[in-house]
């Protein structure tokens, strides 16, 4: 009787085997699209078409309506692939150690070289899922990585507070990291690079400092 | 000769009604998109347009070509009629918080008001001139108030720090931040007004 128990299970598991064939590949060509997709964005493509990720991929159009149902799962599929694949940049080294002035540096540092990185793309996606009228869950995740970063790196500045006095403080200090204030804080700065480290210092200076 | 001059005033006639109904019906279908577009509905469906404007769908395909050229035509025109609203806003006399008071409130008042047909603007390729026209009078504008109002202050400074106290400054009011801080933090009006003023007067008081 055990040996049979054993042997029934064996059998299932042959079947999914025999389809995990099938499952990779769906798989694999399923990543194969969104990484097509991700990369048009990053060629500032805002707006590609089902026949460009197609070529790009190397699978049918056919295949892609059928793992895909309609556009708007596929931009949304793309969106959480575009997160997973942009994760490693958004990694901080020496999270929460050190001095605070040198926190600070290495945070402001780090921040200008991901903004440089990743703005094409952002950009990009971001009017790809307006077009299809997303809601920003998609966003959300990426987000919720990053502030968790911030309150790790600033933990025992931030650490004293609790409450509305919290979400106050996290918020005023991260508005200047903001995708948006990038853009804008650049143009303002004349795209000069080392005007903009100083002047992101000098906020998380202040707003840490006002803590105190 | 004589019988082609009633002939033409009738063709004249016949067409003027046409155009008229033709006009009539286009600026039900550019008021129906605006009215959606201040419910908040940024990319309204055709139907809906047509239904609401109460014309056919036929109609406004005739009219508007595509969705985009719709929303472009819409937005060109609620801007027209928004416009009056707009303008630099004059300094006002008082102490330093009183001032960062009135411009914060004022500001304020007008991201609640221009939220909605801001909303539709950022949805358009960033590359287009009503976009850009939408975006660009506003930054310049809120720059110029800013730089009008705290004269006083920024007088003191660098031309470096003025332009860094500037930026900083204005960026919880730029439109972006001030949707991130609304929609994206929950931020109610309150919240928002008492967190800018304080950033303003730190910003202004920092260098």
């Amino acid at each position: 009787m055990p040996t049979k128990k054993v042997e029934s299970q064996t059998i299932p598991l042959g079947g999914v085997a025999v389809q995990d064939g099938r499952v990779a590949r769906r798989e694999r060509n399923r990543f194969a699209v969104l990484n097509a997709i991700v990369d048009l964005f990053e060629a500032g493509n805002t707006d590609p078409a089902v026949e460009q990720v197609s070529e790009l991929a190397g699978v049918s159009s056919r295949s892609i309506y059928r793992y895909f149902h309609h556009r708007e799962e596929l931009v949304r599929a793309a969106m959480w692939h575009l997160t997973a694949r942009l994760e490693p940049k958004m990694q901080l080294a020496d999270v929460g150690m050190g001095p605070l002035d040198e926190r600070i540096d290495r945070f402001v540092k780090h921040k200008l070289e991901m903004f440089s990185a990743l703005a094409p793309i952002t950009r990009a996606s971001r009017r790809a899922a307006q077009s299809i009228d997303l809601s920003s869950d998609e966003f959300e995740a990426g987000r919720l990585v990053l502030r968790q970063q911030f309150l790790d790196h600033f933990a025992p500045e931030l650490g004293v507070l609790t409450g509305q006095r919290l979400t106050r403080a996290v918020v005023t200090s991260e508005l200047a990291f903001q995708f948006d204030s990038f853009e804008y804080l650049m143009t303002s700065l004349d795209g000069n690079v080392d005007e903009m480290d100083h002047l992101l210092g000098w906020q998380l200076r202040i707003q840490l400092g006002a803590l105190a | 000769m004589t019988p082609k001059l009633p002939t033409l005033e009738m063709t004249e006639t016949h067409n003027d009604g046409r155009v008229d109904r033709r006009l009539r019906n286009r600026d039900a279908v550019l008021a129906a998109t605006i009215e959606m577009f201040s419910e908040d509905n940024v990319v309204p469906a055709m139907d809906d347009v047509a239904e609401r404007a109460s014309v056919s769908l036929r109609s406004v395909y005739r009219y508007f070509a595509t969705r985009d050229e719709l929303i472009r035509a819409a937005l060109e025109q609620w801007l027209a009629q928004m416009a009056p609203d707009l303008g630099v806003l004059p300094a006002v006399d008082g102490d330093l918080s009183a001032r960062v008071e009135h411009f914060c409130e004022q500001r304020l008042l007008l991201y609640f008001r221009f939220a909605p047909l801001a909303r539709v603007a950022i949805g358009l390729d960033p590359t287009d001139p009503i976009a850009q026209e939408i975006f660009e009078y506003g930054r310049k504008s809120l720059r110029q108030e800013f730089v009008d109002q705290f004269d006083t202050e920024l007088r003191l400074l660098g031309q470096r720090e003025q332009n860094m106290v500037t930026a900083a400054a204005t960026l919880p009011l730029q439109f972006p931040l001030s949707e991130y801080m609304h929609r994206g933090c929950g931020f109610d009006a309150t919240q928002m007004h008492d967190l800018i003023v304080e950033q303003m007067q730190l910003q202004l008081s920092s260098v």
